[in-house]
């Protein structure tokens, strides 16, 4: 098997398609390693196969990946699907496992879009089969038409939970509530960047009316509605049979066997911070992220990062995020020469700009509330390892601010996950128990492999040296 | 600020140093550049091993397992320390004639820590291992304890005897005057102590150099790893082999911790090291040879630290022979966790002008200049 | 050939062609052809995939894309795969995966 590229592309969501369909047109050999089995990433999830009706549903922000597809399907690309990056080098390595066994790639520009997840929170309850998050809802939508023929709660706060009761309210499943966990007072706090995502009304007022939308769809359909939602949590033996919540000081509870959680989405970083590159703490909406410049070029230079694995800005930008990443690598690889690239650059710059504008305010009015993470001692916050929150304020209590201590005393993000499911927990646990921001401590460390690797996978590696073909 | 002793370095040994010298009433400083445990004390793999040790380092090996069973009472933890026997197999005739050897030797010494089983005794200990085990040579007291844990419990009880610990804190010069030593800190900061202990770890090369008294060490990055969960597949019992490398620990909560040997690259300066999934490759292939039912567990995660080595693989304690007041205690070569509570006591004695309990003459400082003279 | 017993529901028909047979927990499962084991097991029966390795809690799928490590089913003897990036194959063995306890607890 070819081992040696211009680039390695690890993604196949929006910016990973662009990235590699760009470096593709200007004739560099690329290599994309992608975990799912077909192209699109999370949003354009199932896009070549969907059929008319889900794209109906989905509607016109799906199936703008169709004609990203189209492209990537069409550039001479390598394209390794169902394939788990373990392992990624500045120097220009990428470890993977492909068909059970383990490989390894070589290139002198890596771009590592990773993309975004939602924000694990825990509440009580949130292990309890039944609890999916809305994204996850949507996937399973995208991947099989399938939705909840038993009562469903939608419950959080942010563009995605209000887009996924749409889709849901369109094929009539039956919603037994919508819980909008987002404080009043966000609204005024995030008042001051109003005037800049103004300046592109349209994408706020397609947001605004979408929400309307599916608001008024919800009263028809007689779906109860709650503000200002806190203290959610699951009950049931074995699996969600109730949904309760606290309303102004009212209590709720629902009969429902699915619930849906929603509370805002950060990017993905265990292989940015495997690898290496430097990242930076985002006040606002309080994650980790890469340091990247314009191009997507992280503090380690061979290595890219584009995507909302860098700031999570949505889809469209994260397309024009990875052409950037793409035309720079072309020019350093000398396959566009400066003004070109300049040029071009410029175009989709632009482009970028103007599709920013929102953001800032967006991330205001959804930021992750105060009491997101007061989370009571019984719950479960490491799901892989089964570590309560009061096992790990016990260990902030005698001094412990590093998640990378907290692990290797209480085993708090040592499983399968790797702490990607209790990685914002327990930094959020720290700083309430330490009073130091998250800034001030030492952030988690991961090591490869970045995802569990069998024994046999390993044993079966051909990581031997490159052939030079 | 001045003290009676300055130790650089707040690993383990620094820490069990400093107890014991608090315990003595001396007033300690400790300089730990990062924080108590975060090098090779706080991650290194655990083992609290007698077995397969430099017969030199035996004595001092057998005192120190007793002291483990003690920590509740001498560091107010258990260390998370259980007891794993710990089994080194015979893949062939040949290196079951070389544990037969280990064991006579250990015999005409008088110790006899380290047993030869059969296949029955081997299966007994470790059912799933592969056919083509023949024996092996087990150590039934040696276990397995949490490191971090330990290192934090030793720096804790240091703290608790008054003993004082800069972290963050890196010593940028050291130097003898005419009462003892004089350090400055990275804070900027002079203290001055009458002795002065090299308990610097990967970095004892370096520090014993700027003392005008160098020593032979050099840092090395063994590289662990951990399974996923495979309750059963160890038995409680932790596996090394005879004539190739590897070392696997049957942790209490039925991961696998992976060691034994495997270094990674690494740039001392920048403090960086790079995880070589080479090793990763090796160790899975070794693994499967010996549990064939582990294929289809999982490597959860690598780690490494900073470690000091030494060619002859043993460490270096003394008094320097160049330096009066300056102490060693380095280049443990990656396994001086479980001698750590006796090099506590060992070197405090030292420190205090006493005859150490047990002798210390085959770690002396000077023995390099020795071995090259003869050569 | 069962069709389960699940809280979700398909929301378009499925024609016969479309479908392929696995098997779950040795019971033969008619599922849709192209989708993720993750998706053909919580339209049939979604009960629970796994337990947890800890504590050997009923877990099922949270994320369905790659990070939460809910979903882990033993498929065609192997351990530990994710059902929510595995799509399904005709005549698949899928088994829930949790080290061998009493079902009844």
């Amino acid at each position: 098997m070819k081992n040696r590229y211009d680039a390695i592309i690890i993604g196949a969501g929006p910016a990973g398609l662009a990235c590699s369909t760009e470096l593709a047109d200007k004739g560099l050999e690329v290599a994309v390693l992608d975990e799912q089995a077909a192209p699109g990433g999370q949003i354009y999830r199932n896009i070549s196969k969907t059929s008319a009706r889900q794209r109906a549903i989905l509607g016109p922000d799906y199936t703008a990946g169709l004609e990203l597809i189209r492209a990537f399907t069409e550039a001479t690309v390598d394209y390794l699907p169902q394939t788990r990056v373990w392992q990624a080098e500045a120097a220009g390595e990428v470890f993977f496992s492909h068909d059970n066994r383990s490989g390894r790639f070589q290139a002198p520009f890596l771009a590592l879009n990773t993309g975004a997840m939602e924000r694990p929170v825990p509440f009580p309850g949130w292990t309890l089969p039944g609890v999916m998050t809305c994204g996850g809802m949507s996937n399973l939508y995208k991947d099989s038409t399938l939705v909840p023929r038993e009562p469903v709660v939608l419950a959080g706060s942010g563009p995605l939970l209000w887009l996924v009761a749409e889709h849901l309210l369109a094929l009539e499943a039956p919603i037994a509530a919508i819980l909008d966990t987002t404080p009043l007072k966000q609204m005024l706090t995030a008042m001051p960047e109003l005037p800049a995502a103004l300046r592109r009304a349209g994408y706020l007022f397609k947001g605004v009316k979408m929400i309307a939308a599916v608001q008024l769809a919800a009263r028809k359909a007689k779906v109860p509605m709650y503000r200002q939602v806190s203290g959610l949590r699951a009950e049931g033996d074995g699996r969600v049979e109730r949904v309760k919540a606290s309303c102004r000081g009212r209590e709720l509870s629902f009969e429902a066997s699915t619930l849906l959680v929603h509370e805002g989405i950060i990017p993905n970083t265990a292989l940015l911070r495997q690898v290496g590159c430097r990242h930076s703490w985002n006040p606002v909406q309080r994650y980790w992220h890469p340091q990247v410049d314009a191009s997507g070029k992280t503090s380690l230079g061979s290595v890219y990062v584009a995507g909302d694995g860098t700031f999570v800005h949505g889809a469209k930008a994260a397309e024009l995020k990875g052409r950037l990443t793409g035309l720079t690598i072309a020019r350093e690889l000398r396959r566009l020469t400066e003004p070109d690239y300049r040029r071009q650059a410029a175009e989709v710059q632009a482009e970028l700009q103007e599709e920013l504008l929102p953001r800032p305010y967006i991330d205001a009015l959804y930021a992750p509330r105060k009491d997101l993470f007061t989370i009571s001692d019984e719950t479960t916050v490491c799901r892989c390892e089964g570590v309560t929150a009061g096992r790990i304020r016990e260990l902030v209590e005698q001094g412990y601010t590093d998640h990378n201590e907290i692990k290797s005393i209480i085993r708090c993000g040592m499983g399968p996950c790797q702490g990607r499911m209790c990685g914002s927990a327990v930094m959020e646990l720290v700083a309430e128990g330490s009073g130091r921001s998250p800034e001030e401590t030492r952030q988690m460390r991961l090591r490869p492999p970045i995802k569990p690797v069998s024994l046999q996978e390993l044993a079966n590696a051909t990581l031997g040296e490159p052939d030079e073909s | 600020m001045k003290a009676d002793v300055l130790i650089v370095g707040g690993g383990i040994m620094g820490c069990a140093t400093a107890i014991e010298l608090a315990r003595k009433n001396k007033s300690v400083i400790i300089f730990e550049k990062d924080v108590p445990g975060r090098h090779a004390s706080g991650h290194n793999s655990g083992g609290v091993r007698c077995q397969g040790r430099d017969v030199r380092e035996i004595p001092l090996a057998i005192e120190a397992r007793t002291m483990w069973d003690h920590h509740p009472n001498t560091v107010n933890s258990d260390c998370g320390f259980y007891v794993s026997p710990r089994l080194r197999l015979a893949e062939s005739d040949a290196d079951m004639e070389v544990l037969a050897k280990r064991e006579a030797t250990l015999k005409s010494l008088g110790y006899d820590h380290e047993v030869l089983v059969d296949r029955a005794e081997v299966l007994r200990l470790s059912p799933h291992v592969a056919d083509h085990v023949v024996g092996g040579l087990a150590c039934y007291t040696d276990g397995l304890a949490n490191p971090l844990l330990t290192s934090k419990a030793y720096a804790a009880t240091a703290r608790a005897e008054g003993v004082t610990i800069l972290s963050h804190t890196r010593v940028v010069e050291a130097a003898a005057t005419a009462g003892g030593f004089r350090v400055r800190t990275s804070c900027g900061k002079v203290y001055e102590g009458e002795t002065l202990v090299n308990g610097t770890g990967a970095w004892a090369g370096r520090f014993s150099a700027m003392l005008g008294d160098p020593l032979p060490v050099y840092a090395a990055a063994p590289t662990m790893m951990v399974t996923d969960r495979v309750p059963g597949m160890m038995s409680g019992t932790s596996l090394g082999l005879t004539s190739r490398l590897l070392g696997l620990m049957a942790a209490s909560n039925g991961t696998i911790i992976v060691g034994g040997g495997y270094r990674s690259p690494l740039d001392l300066e920048k403090e960086k090291i790079w995880i070589d999934p080479m090793q990763m490759t090796k160790a899975a292939q070794i693994m499967t040879e010996i549990l064939p039912g582990l294929g289809q567990a999982q490597m959860i995660r690598c780690w490494t630290a900073f470690e000091g080595c030494i060619k002859d693989k043993v460490p270096v304690v003394g008094a320097s022979t160049k330096v009066p007041g300056l102490f060693h205690v380095c280049g443990f070569s990656a396994h001086g966790f479980q001698l750590a509570p006796m090099m506590g006591r060992v070197v405090s004695q030292l420190v205090l002008g006493q005859q150490p309990e047990l002798p210390l003459d085959a770690f002396r400082p000077d023995r390099f200049s020795e071995t090259k003279a003869q050569a | 050939m069962n069709r389960g017993n699940s809280t979700f529901t398909r929301s378009e028909p499925l024609s016969g062609d479309d479908t392929i047979t696995i098997f779950f927990e040795e019971t033969a499962c008619e599922v849709p052809a192209g989708v993720t084991v993750a998706a053909a097991l919580l339209g049939h029966d979604d009960h629970h995939f796994c337990r947890s390795a800890a504590d050997q809690e009923k877990r099922a799928p949270h994320c369905l894309m790659g990070v939460c490590f809910e979903c882990l089913v033993e498929i065609d003897g192997v351990k530990n795969r994710q059902a929510c990036l595995e799509p399904v194959r005709e005549g698949m063995q899928v088994k829930r995966q949790h080290e061998p306890v009493d079902e009844s607890k």
